[in-house]
């Protein structure tokens, strides 16, 4: 192995030579009186009122010509330490020694590490293209840099004949074809782009895989339906990889926890989601977030965006990551429902959020697992594990009427579809629904405002769960329409005996109907409770509509 | 005296019936006109005119440097303020989503990429330009219709919880002001 090591700082160079196993090292440093010359631990001379430049580059060039004839293992020249001025009047002066050189210099590998990695098109044509297999060109800030000027470093033959290339925190974007010759590259890439994996696509089979050119050789193996398969895994922020795994027909990327361990249950379309243990992990350079992260926003702008999302969006906003997450939560914005219908059944229960503009239907199912999520029209369902269905279905509606801010259209609670009583499994469900129900409806600071509220319950202290706890109705200037459906036929008992009334009158179907009149804090409308055979139904009506001669309570 | 940068004067739509125009200079040196109505619409700028006494003699000769937009944004900017200069006093929304309609002229104006768009944010913050901020959430609340969080990372360049988590580990390591 032989070797030329040229490290410059402002006012420091060092030289080192390695041939036959030896090393050779002078330092050459400013002096006030020229330039102290150290080839030892305890030798050093002070060559008098002589640049330590000049004498630096005098030895270089007598090393090199010493080696004209053999071929060289590595020239590495390390000029990060030096500023541009010395670093450039350095160059001049080793180019000047280039130049005059009746041959150009055989080295198998040139390695150049230095601020301005444009510097290296000073150097390398020098290098005997016809011995130069290795290119290295590093620039020493970890920030990747991107205005190197490759484009007329490719022109070079050194570029076209060389098999490998290292470029450290260097980020190019250039066309593949202009790398895949060389047989080993190491590069860093902004964005991987789509067009990467069609040039890669179009290099399969081929020995100049660009993927392979760029990243290394692929890890390889099979999935457990035996197909064979090649990837690659890169390390992404948060210790979490990015793997980008090739079938023959199929590319799958992938996103997974560095340390995730790997499960039974996969199965062989479940593709590589934990690290295997000899892979080798890459490092992507983009960097992240962009500037157009969301997250950059103010907070009066984020407020606005917020507002102009519709419910569905902003719950999938809130899936993003915490700290949209954690804003939302902050902010409660307004879920905007216009209606909601909870239906309670012994084994699910059903909630349909009207919008203006949009419905959306779920509903949670009772497993033994768990409980199985669906939400009507799309065809993915969850099963959440070990939870209850009542208490899921309880937290989401409950969260939904929490973010609810204009007055509610209409809320409707059906826990009695087909008649139930005490004792029956439904009617511990709804029991146990309402329950949580009323515990978030007491513990509302402003009670909930509804215009309308139907029910179905199965006794009246059910409908107890709800109703003291929306906006009270006789002060209400929001609730328009209050329905109950009832199985029992003594509920009129429940009005009190000293309230005039009640007038007699037919429904369209010829039942018997009962109505009582009361006066409400508008003095133009009056409160009209209507019981029939199988409801009672509590609206507005006007003063003036009220027949004459019937008593206002 | 103030030294006016050698850079091409952008020229904005000229108004007749108003002559009163202020000059603003952007970050990186553009030189922007804009008339009375249109710049009353930036509470920043506007305050920033009461406070310096310029007048409509004055205001010519004694341009106002905005250190924190830069020549791009603030083209944008003058174009909106000149559109929007006479317009009536907005409604108050009740419902956003379903009331506030973006002009199609506005549309075009923000059709910019999104990096731009948040730029283009920041400026109208740091100007107080209502309107133009209301325009510009409502661009950005539309992209996030029908989307899935996963698409809506990749347009809002919103990182996952991990990587979240990773950025405030970093940002917590890095060195803050002492003391």
């Amino acid at each position: 192995m032989s070797k030329i090591y040229v490290r410059a700082s402002t006012d420091f160079i060092r030289s080192s030579v390695s041939f036959d196993g030896r090393e050779f090292t002078i330092d050459y440093r400013n002096h006030e009186d020229g330039c102290l010359v150290q080839w030892s631990q305890t030798k050093k001379k002070v060559l008098e009122n002589s640049d330590f430049l000049d004498v630096a580059l005098r030895d270089i060039e007598c090393i090199l010509d010493s080696k004209s004839i053999t071929v060289m293992d590595y020239i590495i020249m390390n000029l990060w330490q030096q500023d541009d001025q010395s670093a450039q009047k350095f160059l001049e002066g080793f180019r000047k020694i280039l130049e005059q050189r009746t041959s150009l210099v055989r080295a198998r590998a040139f390695h150049m590490t230095s601020n301005t990695p444009d510097q290296t098109l000073q150097i390398l044509p020098f290098m005997d293209p016809d011995y130069l297999k290795q290119i290295t060109i590093e620039y020493p800030n970890n920030d990747p840099k991107t205005d190197f000027k490759l484009a007329e470093l490719m022109e070079f033959k050194q570029w076209k004949q060389a098999e490998t290339l290292y470029l450290f925190n260097i980020s190019l974007n250039i066309p593949l074809k202009n790398y895949i010759h060389f047989k080993k590259i190491s590069v860093d890439v902004s964005v991987v782009s789509i067009d990467l994996v069609i040039d890669h696509l179009q290099h399969r089979c081929d020995a100049q895989n660009p993927f392979v050119t760029m990243f290394g050789p692929p890890y390889q193996d099979e999935n457990s339906a035996k197909e064979p398969r090649e990837g690659w895994f890169f390390s992404i922020p948060g210790d979490m990889i990015h793997s980008i795994i090739f079938y023959e027909k199929v590319i799958i990327f992938n996103r997974f926890e560095k340390n995730r361990a790997k499960e039974e249950e996969d199965d062989e379309y479940n593709d590589i989601d934990t690290l295997p243990n000899n892979a080798v992990i890459l490092k992507m350079s983009a960097e992240y977030p962009s500037e157009k992260c969301l997250l950059k926003l103010p907070d009066v702008a984020m407020n606005k965006v917020l507002g102009m999302l519709d419910f569905e969006a902003v719950q999938c906003l809130r899936k993003t990551c915490h700290t949209i997450r954690n804003f939302i939560d902050a902010v409660e914005p307004d879920s905007a429902l216009t209606k909601l219908k909870i239906s309670v059944y012994p084994n699910y229960i059903n909630s349909l959020y009207l919008f203006d503009e949009a419905s959306i239907e779920v509903k949670y199912c009772k497993r033994q697992e768990g409980c199985l999520v669906n939400r009507f029209g799309q065809d993915q369902e969850k099963l959440l594990e070990s939870v209850d269905f009542l208490d899921v279905a309880s937290r989401d509606i409950i969260s939904i009427l929490t973010n609810q801010k204009p007055v509610l259209k209409s809320l409707e609670v059906e826990c009695c579809p087909h008649g139930i009583l005490e004792g029956q499994p439904l009617y511990q469900v709804s029991e146990q629904f309402l329950s949580n129900l009323e515990s978030y409806l007491v513990s509302r600071p402003k009670k909930l405002q509804v215009n309308t509220f139907t029910t179905h319950v199965s006794d009246e202290t059910q409908i107890l769960h709800i109703l003291p706890h929306l906006e009270a109705f006789r002060t209400c200037s929001h609730l328009e329409f209050f329905r109950i459906e009832h199985g029992l036929t003594d509920i009129q008992d429940l009005m009190d005996p000293s309230y005039a009334g009640p007038l007699l009158a037919h429904n369209p179907f010829g039942d018997v109907i009962k109505r009582w009149f009361f006066s409400v804090c508008t003095p133009d409308r009056v409160l009209k409770i209507t019981i029939s055979l199988y409801q009672i139904v509590l609206d507005f009506d006007l003063l003036e509509n009220v027949p004459e001669g019937v008593t206002v309570n | 005296m103030s030294v006016e940068p050698e850079v091409p004067i952008v020229q904005v739509e000229e108004v007749r019936e108003n002559p009163v125009l202020y000059k603003i200079i952007s970050s990186d040196n553009h030189v922007f006109t804009i008339s009375e109505h249109a710049v009353k619409l930036s509470k920043t700028l506007w305050d920033l005119i009461t406070n310096l006494g310029l007048t409509a003699e004055n205001a010519l000769d004694n341009p106002i440097p905005v250190e924190n937009v830069n020549g791009k944004n603030m083209e944008t900017i003058v174009q909106f303020c000149e559109r929007h200069k006479y317009d009536e006093e907005e409604p108050e929304y009740t419902n956003y989503i379903r009331e506030f309609v973006l002009p199609e002229w506005d549309r075009q104006l923000l059709s910019i990429d999104n990096e731009e768009l948040f730029q283009l944010i920041l400026a109208t913050n740091y100007l107080d330009i209502q309107k133009l901020m209301d325009y510009c959430c409502r661009v950005i609340g539309d992209m996030a219709k029908d989307k899935t969080p996963e698409e809506l990372r990749i347009i809002y360049g919103i990182p996952t919880d991990a990587e979240d988590d990773a950025l405030e580990r970093s940002a917590s390591d890095s060195p803050g002001p002492s003391g």
